[in-house]
């Protein structure tokens, strides 16, 4: 069956019923008049009737401004988040790279963090012990592979997160932002490692504020405004249009 | 239907990284302890111990047989505590994987679960040693009759643990409600008070006979105890019971899984 995503007409919300609890202490103080009654907030209407297919060889860049709803639609392709209306079809592995320290297991040692990590993603254990060599070399992180976590730098553990979720592979790429991580010998070993990812999966979908990347690296863009689709093609005219707003917008 | 096979494929392709979870919650409990796990039955000897030597004092209970009670009595709170209190804050504790991968909930209410059976699986060898020194003979009946217990205990864990780790993620109040309506049902149930206790009062005697918690408990007392396999009655009442818990579990389970990310 042949690799795509097919988003139909999707609405998406974030629902508002947990920003809404009020603990007894309010109720009662705005009962009394002593306290003034908490602003209901609405449900977010992330994104709105949005109808988005890709399929295999298409690498698509999603654009806009924070709010815009682009993360939204990453994880909701990724399945995270669930959608209210219309539905989406994934034909393919999912890789998805979005927040990679996140989820560590700060008293295991970097090497049971690689298997940890490792079967998250889905990989089977045989696989992961056949690569956790690799993903040490590559990690540069030597001896400490063999202690906890909790004792590593922020860029240490990015390094370790790094080369463990781009060592294995899937399909449709879902990437929030590229990840360029650690110092520059490493950020240039992790830029040729994140091209070969792109190289070889059959379609990406790529989440950035970097428009020279998406320009870059994109065969198709797609601009995102308040949940809804604006623009949908290729990619110089797509990124123009997006300058062209936000210039009208900082011009008043 | 279609949707349901592709549910348990996804479950039965994550079934490493579910036994890893069990593996890592064990070694994380005793990480750096010095006797580590053996901390999972020195914990119910030594409170036993202690129980037995006052209640013993206290309601004239023979101490030869009121140990092995107190002690399968404290080794099955523990796991029905640990599956309704600790087991409450599964979802909020797997928050970070749940933001990022697509992958049942059920996979994590499992993975605790199973983590609180084998706890209880490691801490039973005290029970083990402990009728070697009272009543030996008792063994094989214990030991025979544990495989059918244990599957039902975790059963009974998994549903205790998914029911309570969607009602605590919504409502966050409700670790402290279970403690407190769990400490009522700690005196309530024939946990460390033995039978006569309830038999003084009729009301409270109908309630020992009905009380699932009572029959559980029989599961592993009659063979540990008295050297008996455990009535129908008691296996009627506990599978029923469990059976309750499952059914409300897999509906919890299908309405609130795919809106539970909101609420983390």
């Amino acid at each position: 069956m042949e690799t795509r995503i097919d988003i139909n007409k999707i609405d998406m919300y974030y629902p508002s019923n947990i920003y809404n609890a009020t603990t007894l202490k309010q109720q009662l103080f705005s009962l009394l008049k002593l306290e003034k009654k908490k602003k209901e907030l609405k449900d977010v209407h992330a994104l709105k009737g949005l109808d988005l297919h890709i399929k295999a060889g298409e690498r698509v860049g999603v654009i806009g401004r924070n709010g815009s709803g682009k993360s939204t639609l990453l994880k909701t392709i990724a399945g995270v988040y669930p959608v209210e209306n219309g539905n989406v079809e994934v034909n393919g592995q999912i890789m998805a790279l979005f927040d990679l320290v996140l989820g560590f297991d700060l008293e295991s040692t970097g090497r049971e963090n690689i298997m940890y990590r490792g079967l998250l993603l889905g990989a089977h254990p045989d696989e992961i012990r056949a690569k956790t060599q690799e993903i040490i070399d590559f990690s540069g992180l030597g001896d400490f592979i063999d202690y906890p976590i909790k004792s590593y730098s922020s860029g240490m553990l990015i390094r370790l997160a790094f080369s463990v979720s781009t060592s294995l592979t899937g399909q449709i790429l879902l990437l929030d932002e590229v990840i360029a991580a650690g110092d520059i010998g490493f950020k240039k070993k992790a830029e040729k490692r994140m091209m070969n990812l792109i190289d070889e999966a059959e379609i990406m979908v790529f989440v950035t504020h970097d428009l020279k990347m998406a320009e870059d690296i994109c065969n198709r863009v797609v601009l995102l405004d308040r949940g809804v689709l604006l623009d949908d093609g290729n990619p110089q005219e797509v990124i123009a249009h997006y300058k062209k707003i936000m210039e009208e917008e900082s011009n008043g | 239907m279609e949707g349901i096979k592709k549910y348990y494929k996804h479950m039965i392709h994550m079934r490493y990284f579910i036994a890893h979870l069990v593996t890592i919650g064990l070694k994380n409990q005793f990480r750096r302890s010095k006797l580590g796990i053996l901390w999972t039955f020195i914990s119910p000897l030594c409170l036993t111990a202690i129980m037995g030597v006052v209640f013993s004092v206290a309601f004239h209970y023979e101490l030869k047989d009121y140990l092995p009670y107190v002690l399968s009595g404290i080794l099955f709170w523990d796991l029905f505590t640990k599956s309704f209190v600790a087991g409450s804050s599964t979802i909020m504790g797997f928050d970070s994987f749940i933001r990022q991968c697509n992958h049942p909930i059920t996979l994590y209410t499992l993975s605790n679960s199973l983590l609180f059976t084998s706890s209880f699986l490691i801490a039973m060898i005290a029970l083990v040693i402990m009728t070697i020194f009272t009543s030996p003979v008792y063994i094989v009946i214990g030991l025979a009759s544990l495989p059918l217990t244990i599957l039902i205990y975790a059963i009974f864990s998994w549903s205790g643990t998914t029911i309570s780790s969607f009602i605590g993620v919504q409502f966050r109040d409700f670790p402290m409600a279970a403690t407190l309506m769990l400490q009522v049902m700690w005196y309530l149930s024939p946990v460390f008070l033995q039978e006569d206790l309830f038999m003084k009062n009729p009301i409270l005697y109908t309630w020992f006979t009905i009380n699932p918690i009572t029959h559980m408990l029989n599961l592993i007392r009659k063979p540990f105890l008295h050297g008996c396999f455990p009535s129908i009655v008691d296996y009627t009442f506990s599978i029923c019971f469990v059976a309750v818990m499952a059914v409300i579990a897999f509906w919890v389970n299908k309405k609130k899984e795919k809106n539970a990310i909101f609420y983390l």
